[in-house]
């Protein structure tokens, strides 16, 4: 067995217990009595990638299912990587030390565009051809994506036989079915992805074909063949309550990022800010109940052990029956010592009863998300939180016994000026205020105030879409301004690197010239791009430039409102014309209140018929 | 309720630290009427003996688990292994008596089995313990210091089937001092790539006698 090969090289890595499973409710069958292997790839460290919540629900999903087996792949850590390649050890699964290569489908999950050089790289420490053109001469197995980042798939054309865009919950099972019969029937690669494509949710890029213009731009995409579908629906699942969730999940031995019982309360935001991905991907927004929820918890804590358990959504502040939800949970499981962790709160969410019953268990970080420091530019971007709203919660906060909280920033986003930046510190400032405005007996010591900047990267199917991004020189000289806005007692100041997201630009909107990028990437030894100790930013620009391209031309790139965008094929629900209105008012400064408010019509309603909740 | 279990196969790979949690986790899961601590982060009341490095084997770990109320150890056992993942599993349990002490408090020796292949160590094994003294760099927190580790080798048996050698040693393990087998192990042969296994866990009895530390209430 591939284990007596791999136990010789665990004692000179770091955490070995990253490369070896066996952890407890991991899935456990006889791969002879299956009939179709599945092997869910993570292109990240194993601590984040047994983390995420979309790998739990589709590992239950499959495995559920006798005659299917989903195993796990992670990126193997650099040295593990290196011992791996000097003994010639192909990338294998934790469950039965099998080689990703004798697997049936290889399905990566894409959660972020600084992850696709693991992609490259762990299809070929498994010695998996990289593209679909040479995996079809050698017959290796199907390369499936699915994830936020599929809703742009074009920088992985070629090497990805299938996108899977959407909620994944009802297509993984469906492309096991239909894999399962066609290899049964006998027939042809381009067969089988030919019946794949013609399922909602599918993208099959070999069927399709970018144009390019007389300078090179990108003139549109175009399907080679009309029994394809020309634009491809996301697949959106209707009813969270009967989607099925586990009820067990695996518990690793090592520590892990999310290490805890989570909780999905509901899927999709009502916010609409504009900058948001994530908020437009996912519309609408859908809730599980709260009798689902507690069953969930009380099944998943008993098969777990766990001491802690969270609740996840894009905004869980919003979760309709928040209060009730904690209250109950605390009630039910308290006793046992279960902490609750409440990680997204919102400024305006109902923070005051709930943060309460947190507290009396366990206090987690209390951080709280403005992204733009005037009322201006929060307007510009929707993001319907004030000053005063953001006073009054700490203070509110100050006073119930905390001492520490996060300010989350961006900069770089559109109309910003050094105003706005001024207003990032004018908020640092406000918060120490509210601080000493609570009296000295009444207040814990130790204030500490985290201001984190991040860099703005504008997204496909956002009113941003069309919105360049800051040059690396115009992000390092806000920063350098903040910082000196910043030197305050008590707070420190955060900020990333915009090298990444100046990357991350490039490959959110790019089309399919990215793939020879990535591809010369890869060969430069690029991997783990989202890790400071692996980012290689000059092998990057190398590789940009073998292909006679820049990263500025696609993260600096103002696209015009009529050019065709590299994914238009995708539907995600919302339609151009609603993001057109959404940037022009954003240009006004004018705010569209939260759904839950107003109908924006944003085109979900139609799209899934009627199952926008919001819009009633 | 004081409890041995083997750590083995895939399961030598996880740190002191993670252990801890795994059982704590298991604990709860087996719903077994565990003790929490008081205080800010409240966790199940249990105690090691010693902590085993990362990739040795075990068949003799022990810890000690604080119950609120009453389990019969058959039935502590049984439960808990229906919870533990194979090569993490409980081999004897007993109830801990009044006032029995810490176990990491009574803890004296650790015995090791070790294979080395295809190497004849007897010759090193025997020199090793005719020397007066072996000194070597330590390494610890506080960095590197020479140390005797000879008089924490209180026995060594060396036995070679003509192709790999196989060693069993009784090493100093106590609070204060403790010789790791992989030390010692460096010193008789430096390099070799051997697969290493805790086999017993001894206290100190009357007349300083060996014991083993499961049966050792006193
Ligand atoms: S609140 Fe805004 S940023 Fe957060 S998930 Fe919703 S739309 Fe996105
Ligand atoms: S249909 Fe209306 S309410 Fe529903 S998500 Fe779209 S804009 Fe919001």
């Amino acid at each position: 067995m591939l284990y007596d090969a791999i136990a010789p090289l665990l004692p000179s890595v770091q955490k070995p217990a990253r490369y070896t499973g066996g952890e407890v409710n991991m899935a456990k069958k006889d791969p002879k009595n299956v009939r179709v292997r599945f092997a869910f790839c993570f292109p990240d460290t194993y601590e984040v990638g047994m983390s995420h919540l979309g790998m739990k629900i589709l590992y239950h999903i499959l495995n559920k299912r006798e005659e299917f087996y989903c195993e796990r792949v992670f990126a193997p850590w650099m040295d593990m990587e290196r011992a791996m390649r000097e003994n010639r050890i192909p990338l294998y699964s934790l469950e039965t030390f099998t080689p990703v290569k004798e697997f049936d489908l290889v399905g990566f999950t894409l959660q972020y565009e600084m992850s696709y050089s693991n992609v490259l790289n762990m299809l070929d420490l498994s010695g998996i051809p990289l593209t679909w053109k040479e995996r079809d001469e050698q017959d290796a197995p199907f390369v499936v994506c699915g994830g936020p980042c599929a809703f742009n798939p074009e920088p992985l054309a070629d090497f990805v036989d299938l996108f899977m865009v959407g909620d994944g919950e009802e297509q993984i099972l469906e492309l096991c079915e239909h894999y399962d019969a066609w290899k049964a029937r006998g027939g042809s690669r381009e067969e089988f992805l030919l019946e794949m494509a013609n399922i909602e949710g599918n993208y099959v890029p070999r069927f399709y074909e970018a144009q390019y213009d007389g300078s090179g731009e990108f003139a549109g995409l175009r399907r080679t063949r009309d029994d394809v579908p020309e634009r491809i629906r996301k697949r959106c699942i209707a009813d969270l309550d009967s989607a099925d969730y586990p009820d067990k999940i695996i518990v690793p031995f090592t520590e892990i990022v999310h290490d805890r019982v989570m909780l999905e309360v509901a899927r999709g935001c009502t916010r609409g800010c504009r900058f948001c991905q994530a908020g437009m991907l996912y519309r609408p927004q859908r809730e599980r109940s709260l009798a689902r929820l507690e069953e969930l918890a009380r099944k998943l804590l008993s098969s777990t052990g766990y001491e802690e358990i969270s609740l996840s959504s894009l905004s869980t502040g919003d979760y309709s029956h928040l209060p009730e939800l904690a209250r109950d949970l605390m009630q039910e499981h308290g006793c046992k010592k279960v902490a609750l962790s409440l990680p997204s709160l919102r400024i305006d969410s109902v923070l005051g009863d709930t943060l309460e019953q947190t507290q009396a268990v366990r206090k987690t970080g209390l951080t709280f998300a403005p992204e733009a420091g005037t009322q201006r530019l929060r307007d510009v971007i929707n993001k319907g939180v004030t000053e005063q709203q953001l006073y009054d919660s700490v203070l509110d906060a100050f006073s119930k016994g905390w001492s520490g909280v996060k300010l989350y920033f961006m900069i770089g986003l559109p109309t910003e000026t050094y105003e706005d930046l001024d207003g990032i510190a004018h908020l640092a400032k406000r918060v120490l205020d509210a601080y000493f405005a609570v009296p000295k007996e009444q207040r814990q010591k130790g204030l500490r105030v985290g201001v984190s900047a991040s860099s703005f990267v504008p997204k496909p199917f956002t009113p941003f879409q069309w919105e360049p991004q800051n040059s690396i020189e115009e992000l390092q000289e806000k920063q350098r301004y903040l910082k000196e806005q910043l030197r305050l007692r008590s707070v420190t100041f955060n900020w990333h690197e915009p090298h990444l997201s100046f990357l991350e630009a490039a490959f959110a909107r790019g089309d399919r010239r990215l793939c020879g990028v990535l591809l010369q990437a890869h060969k430069r030894g690029c991997r783990f791009d989202g890790w400071t100790e692996a980012f290689d930013f000059d092998a990057w620009m190398a590789a940009f430039a073998d292909c006679g391209l820049t990263c500025a031309q696609f993260a600096q790139k103002r696209y015009a409102l009529d050019a065709p965008l590299p994914w238009d094929h995708i539907d995600a629900g919302v339609t151009k014309a609603f993001l057109r209105r959404e940037w022009e008012k954003a240009l006004r400064g004018e705010v569209s209140p939260d759904c839950r408010v107003h109908c924006h019509g944003c085109g979900i309603n139609q799209f899934c018929k009627g199952v926008c909740k919001s819009c009633e | 309720m004081i409890a041995e279990f083997e750590k083995k196969g895939r399961m030598v790979w996880f740190s002191h630290l993670d252990l801890q949690s795994t059982m704590q986790r298991a604990l709860r899961r087996a719903e077994l009427p565990v003790r929490f601590s008081q205080g800010f982060n409240p966790h199940v009341e249990l105690a090691f003996a010693t902590a085993l490095s990362v990739g040795a084997e075990s068949l003799c770990e022990l810890m000690d688990v604080e119950l609120a109320e009453e389990v019969a150890p058959a039935d502590f056992l049984m439960r808990l292994n229906a919870c533990l993942p194979e090569g993490l599993q409980v081999r004897r349990a007993r109830l801990a008596q009044e006032g029995e002490p810490a176990l990491a408090a009574r803890l004296a020796e650790a015995e090791y089995a070790v294979c080395v292949p295809g190497r004849d160590l007897r010759a090193a094994a025997a020199d090793f313990l005719a020397a007066p003294a072996v000194v070597v760099e330590k390494r610890s927190k506080k960095g590197v210091k020479p140390v005797d580790i000879r008089p924490l080798v209180h026995a060594l048996r060396c036995a070679f089937d003509g192709a790999d050698s196989r060693l069993e040693m009784i090493l100093e393990q106590t609070n204060a001092q403790s010789l790791k087998a992989e030390l010692l192990l460096e010193t008789l042969c430096a390099g070799a790539r051997c697969a290493c296994a805790r086999t017993a866990l001894y206290a100190r009895g009357a007349f300083g006698r060996r014991v083993e530390l499961f049966e050792a209430a006193k």
